[in-house]
């Protein structure tokens, strides 16, 4: 059995020779070095026994794995949980448009403040493709993590997305073992049928969740009240059909959605249908009231934050929506919106919802169990 | 001989001031007013690259169907650009090669699954040009359900509907 705190010398003892053996690298949690863990255990209760000058007690626990220690670990709970979110942000370089450019962002710190759907956690990561986004258009992000400690991760590819919810280390406190393990993770970005695709239409190239690379994160994970939130298009739908005569056309059983709920162990919601963000930044009624604000303020001021209203402001954003004529009223340009994304001060109005499309399909978010999903238990 | 006086301003009216600005925002090419973005051209060349070594052209085999696709847009407008056919189910090119007014893919069993359903993109690169045109459209289509010819129209201005769809072609089925 073994006794906290440990032995620092009995520790480097044991340590010397497991490191030996497997080349240098640290053993893991995982079930596969559970046999070196019992070696180990074994190594470090001869070198305790050596100092005082002892014989090793038999033990009949003795080829137990040290990580079966909550019976007799003498710091309660162990190992200590430290729970951790993640909130995964993606580009939207599919629109191209003032209104639509921050549709990610702002719930996406909206969540960081506690106003989304994420539990209170130990610690919160946000990762986040950089892609498309301006200096000005990262501030809030960058604003509402250093105020509440919130740690920023840049994502360039898919493999990062494993790399981000696997970021699971262990540690001591207090002499006792800490492990940090993932409570709610949730998506805000662009999705196709059962893939979660961060960079959509991105030139930087491909950061997706699909069906295909979910292995490579690790299953254990979260912990067992864990959940994930996908407000990203279509996670529980597997089929691109546009039109369905029931839900089970869209065959969730074989979705990314169930897929994650199998993996982890946990539950996940998400939709079968497209998602909509439209409302998230404006109320679609003060739409014209904005654009025309901003096209008479805008004149040369077209590198400056504009204020369009107690809430909503204009930050200048080069190249963005260069379309249409604006001596024919067309496109962007004449609507006087180019070179410029909407903000919302106060981030997201409210989550995204469900949207009509494909048609025939609940448009409330599902939530998917481990082994067959639920019916009938939406929000 | 070179003169050193500045040369002579000439007013123009105001209406055929007008008219000059209406038919110079008209007389562009007609790509230039489309969906298109300017990059470095050795970036687009790297692109071009890497998307010769993603494509996987389906292999054609006896009683394949083969779905014939017409655009709309003239052959001179594209110039030497590179003309990308894009499948976003799979995650992968299906055609890189020299724009055509008519382009044929046979739809093998891998573009048929889930009824031949797909969202395409088309891209045409143009590195002399240093510009990047893409044209996506939200709302899937069976694109691969059979043997068809479709119409591609690229639109000249894409339009986002109030559910957020964007539309930067139209397809439609030509008997």
């Amino acid at each position: 059995m073994l006794e906290f705190p440990l032995d620092p010398d009995a520790v480097a003892a044991a340590d010397e020779v497991i490191l030996a053996r497997t080349g240098g690298r640290y053993l893991t949690m995982e079930p596969s070095d559970a046999e070196l863990r019992r070696e180990w255990v074994r190594l470090y209760e001869e070198a305790l026994a050596a100092q005082s000058g002892d014989t090793p007690q038999d033990d009949p626990d003795d080829d137990r794995d040290p990580t079966d220690i909550e019976e007799d670990c003498p710091c309660g709970d162990c190992p200590r949980i430290r729970k951790k979110n993640i909130i995964f942000i993606g580009s939207e370089m599919h629109y191209d448009s003032f209104w639509w450019k921050m549709m990610f962002m702002a719930p996406g710190i909206a969540a960081a403040t506690g106003s989304g759907p994420l539990r209170p956690a130990d610690e919160t990561t946000i990762a986040y493709v950089p892609e498309g986004y301006t200096y000005l258009e990262r501030l809030p992000l960058d604003g509402v993590a250093n105020s509440l400690g919130h740690s920023i991760v840049r994502l360039l590819s898919s493999a990062d997305i494993a790399t981000v919810m696997n970021d699971l280390p262990e540690s001591e406190e207090d002499g006792c073992p800490v492990q940090v393990k993932l409570q709610d993770v949730v998506f805000f970005s662009h999705g196709l049928p059962s893939q979660i695709t961060l960079n959509l239409d991105g030139d930087s190239g491909a950061v997706t969740l699909d069906r295909d690379n979910l292995s490579a994160i690790r299953a254990d994970a979260f912990v067992p009240e864990g959940k994930i939130h996908s407000y990203a298009c279509r996670t529980g739908n597997a089929s691109w059909w546009e039109s369905f005569s029931s839900d089970d056309g869209a065959h969730p059983e074989d979705s990314l959605a169930q897929r994650m709920a199998d993996h982890f162990d946990i539950k996940v919601r998400a939709f079968l249908t497209r998602t909509l963000y439209r409302d998230v930044l404006r109320d679609p009624a003060d739409s014209a009231a904005l654009a025309s604000t901003l096209k008479a303020q805008r004149d040369g001021h077209e590198s400056e934050v504009i204020s369009l209203s107690d809430e909503h402001e204009a930050l200048p954003h080069p190249d963005l929506a260069e379309r249409g004529n604006a001596w024919l009223g067309t496109g962007p340009r004449g609507e006087g919106t180019n070179g410029f994304a909407l903000w919302r001060r106060a981030a997201a109005r409210e989550m995204p919802v469900g949207a009509d499309t494909p048609s025939g399909l609940s448009n409330r978010m599902r939530t998917f169990s481990p082994s067959a999903p639920e019916s009938g238990d939406e929000e | 001989m070179r003169s050193d006086r500045p040369p002579r301003l000439v007013p123009v009216p105001p209406t055929a001031s007008a008219l000059l600005c209406a038919a110079l925002a008209l007389a562009t090419n007609e790509i230039d007013a489309m969906t298109c973005s300017e990059m470095p051209k050795d970036a687009i060349q790297r692109r071009i690259a890497a998307l010769r070594n993603a494509v996987k052209p389906p292999e054609p085999e006896a009683g394949m169907p083969t779905v014939r696709f017409e655009f709309d847009l003239p052959a001179g407008d594209a110039g030497d650009g590179v003309f990308v056919i894009h499948s976003q189910r799979l995650q992968r090119p299906v055609y890189v090669g020299a724009y055509a007014q008519q382009v044929a893919i046979t739809a093998d069993d891998e573009l048929r699954a889930d009824g031949g359903w797909d969202n395409l993109d088309f891209l045409l690169l143009r590195p002399e040009a240093e510009q990047v045109c893409r044209w996506t459209t939200d709302p899937g289509h069976p694109f691969w359900g059979g043997s068809r010819r479709l119409r591609v129209t690229l639109t000249r201005e894409r339009e986002i509907d109030d559910q957020g769809l964007l539309r930067g072609y139209a397809v439609e089925s030509i008997p």
